[in-house]
């Protein structure tokens, strides 16, 4: 069979998507509190945060279950946002795939199609080349009792873009999945992507696979986006302390401000980036920004800590090395495995954070 | 531990405490199986034996001859069958679009009105019927109110016939059908519903194409069970038919009564029995080639 089912690779074939102020309250608690939100088209955008931040109901409301407090939605030049979720053409899947166990797999694909109507022989046709495209030629006459849970998972996406919807929805799809099967999916759905063009929105918790797969990533804490932007800046520039200590695995280090000089743990930092205007302040250190150096003598450019380490965990590839300052609060580091050795739980070391960075940024309660 | 040296002894102290543990497990078994073999098994087979027994003495088949050549008989068996059957769909008609409200509304209030599908359930058979005899009758209830909203110039004859009878027994099944189909119902997840609605399925096609089939099992367990248990029914046909109606447990008493002969009623019985477990094979047997597994797979 080689009917590619859906032509054209792109990017007019993604619908943009404008989100307007978006307030939805449950009692008094704010699942979503005045979010706008502009998505390209062909774009890739996860909204990534932690559960209960509003990042499903925000995904909800684009698919048109959840009726918002306020604002609108449009794809394109239309408002959907008063639209039932039959009527908005959109393709969505859902962290169990919801594969309807009374049908096999290709009844299940040619679900959606039937509903519009298409002749018997096209059907046919666009579910096989669907199944082509997500691996799994040949699995039409399988129940979807007896798939795997990746197996399940792809046809679910098969059946969310047979019918070449020009926005598709994804609410964390792979959490499901064991680690292996995972990162495998996480760079197959993105190839995907990139051959089909259409709008994607993936909500996650998992920060590494926002950075993995994402053109850009919306971080949503307690039902505001806390920061918009391409995966690099949110991690290298993050917003506040939220977005800091949610992706990657950063230690935060409250900062002292006393007329015009910051101090942390104690020392005097030196800082080449920009300060937020607020007061409360904390420091955002990488674990691997942090370097061990041979001698405590001052150096320019180096902010120097003492540290003493407390714990030295084998991860394989790496160490990560947790360790105390002076003023008793922690911090990792990682080092390649090959590259640290001899150390162990009570040495003294000198820890250099280079003024490059040392990132400051305002503190988010 | 030594090994080497003490495996072939423990191999064989494994197998014996396997084996233990079978026998204490069936020791476990023992007070079911000799409740349904006492209470079961063998009345039915004494009534096996009886219907071999003709009214003079001899051993054979003689009642199930007599049986099949007595028109009134066969009449029964249908009129049990058909009757079963029109119990068995009215349920349905009526239970399905009740279990579905119940199990799309908030649960405080599907607890409140599943607690007016038990009440009746908990209510004897018997004061059931009888009020329903009382509601039915020429100057019953039932009948005043047609009569007086002017729906109809002469009262119904509710009772004393078929009508009657199937009135009383679907009042009384229907819990059989609610309770099992709205378990079922709320056991199904509501993504299946998102994900035909996301497809594109207007509410009205997700409810045929997604949720009726995966009620299917529900359905399939209340009308089977409805159907089998009414095969049986006595009490209420025999009040509300008024002597009308003969279905097979009354032409039993009937037969009992006036011929004080067990054989010729045993036989009866075990017809009765017989069929129904056909139903049940056959209903089984349907089941399992249906479009999904009935008995309910799920992911």
């Amino acid at each position: 069979m080689d009917v590619s089912p859906v032509a054209g690779a792109n990017g007019a074939r993604g619908l943009p998507v404008k989100v307007r102020a978006i307030t939805k309250r449950y009692g008094t608690m704010a699942a979503l509190e005045d979010v706008y939100l502009d998505i390209a088209s062909g774009e890739f955008l996860t909204l990534l945060g932690p559960s209960g931040s509003g990042k499903t109901t925000l995904l909800m409301v684009l698919a048109g279950f959840v009726r918002p407090d306020a604002g609108d939605v449009h794809f394109g030049d239309r408002s959907v946002v008063r639209l039932p979720p039959h009527k908005r053409d959109i393709g969505l899947v859902f962290q169990n795939h919801a594969l309807f166990p009374h049908l096999n797999v290709f009844d299940n694909i040619a679900f959606p199609l039937r509903l519009r109507g298409l002749a018997k022989a096209e059907i046919a046709d666009r579910v096989a080349g669907t199944l082509d495209l997500v691996q799994l030629a040949g699995f039409g006459d399988r129940r979807v009792t007896q798939l795997s849970g990746g197996q399940a998972q792809r046809v679910a996406l098969a059946r969310a873009i047979v019918f070449e919807p020009r926005l598709l929805l994804m609410d964390e799809p792979l959490s499901a999945l064991d680690r292996q099967l995972r990162e495998h999916m996480q760079i197959e759905l993105r190839a995907l992507h990139e051959k089909l063009g259409m709008t994607t929105v993936y909500v996650t918790h998992d920060q590494r696979e926002a950075l993995t797969m994402s053109d850009r990533i919306g971080v949503i804490n307690r039902g505001r986006l806390a920061q918009l932007d391409r995966p690099e800046r949110v991690y290298r520039e993050p917003a506040d302390s939220f977005v800091a200590g949610f992706v990657g695995e950063s230690s935060l280090l409250p900062v002292e401000q006393s007329s015009g000089t910051l101090r942390v743990a104690g020392v005097t930092l030196r800082t080449l980036r920009p300060l937020p205007g607020t007061h409360r302040l904390v420091l955002v250190v990488r674990p691997e920004q942090l370097e061990i150096l041979e001698s405590a003598a001052p150096q320019t450019d180096y902010n120097l800590f003492r540290a003493t380490v407390r714990r030295v965990v084998f991860q394989g590839d790496s160490l990560l090395i947790n360790v105390a300052l002076g003023d008793g609060s922690e911090l990792m580091l990682r080092r390649a495995a090959a590259r640290a050795p001899g150390l162990a739980a009570g040495a003294e070391i000198n820890l250099g954070l280079h003024a490059k960075d040392a990132l400051v940024v305002a503190v988010q309660s | 531990m030594r090994t080497g040296l003490a495996t072939a002894a423990n191999a064989q102290a494994l197998r014996a405490d396997a084996a233990g543990e079978q026998v204490r497990y069936l020791g476990l078994a023992a007070p079911a199986l000799l409740i349904v073999s006492v209470l079961l098994a063998l009345p039915v087979g004494w009534m096996a034996w009886l219907s071999l027994l003709a009214q003079d003495g001899s051993f054979g088949l003689a009642n199930y001859r007599d049986l099949a050549l007595e028109t009134v008989n066969l009449d029964s068996i249908l009129t049990t069958f058909r009757i079963s059957a029109t119990v068995t769909l009215i349920c349905l008609l009526l239970g399905y679009p009740f279990a579905y409200a119940l199990a799309e509304m908030p649960r405080r209030w599907s607890n409140l009105l599943m607690v007016a599908v038990i009440l009746p359930y908990w209510t004897s058979i018997l004061v059931r019927t009888y009020a329903w005899l009382v509601l039915l009758q020429r100057r019953g209830l039932v009948n005043q109110a047609l009569q007086t909203s002017g729906i109809v110039d002469e009262p119904l004859r509710l009772v004393h016939n078929e009508i009657g009878t199937i009135i009383g027994m679907t009042h009384i099944m229907l819990p059989f059908l609610i309770l099992p189909l709205y378990a079922a119902m709320r056991a199904i997840d509501r993504s299946y519903i998102r994900a035909a609605a996301s497809l594109g399925a207007s509410p009205v096609r997700v409810f045929w194409t997604v949720f009726v089939p995966l009620s299917l099992p529900g359905v399939a367990s209340g009308t089977f069970l409805i159907f089998v248990i009414c095969l049986g029914f006595y009490i209420t046909p025999a009040i509300l038919g008024g002597g009308r109606v003969a279905m097979v447990a009354q032409q039993i008493e009937k037969s009992l009564t006036l011929y004080a002969h067990f054989g010729a009623a045993s036989a009866l019985g075990i017809v009765l029995l017989v069929l129904s477990m056909a139903t049940i094979w056959l209903a089984v047997r349907l089941a399992e080639r249906g479009p999904t597994s009935l008995a309910g797979t799920r992911p």
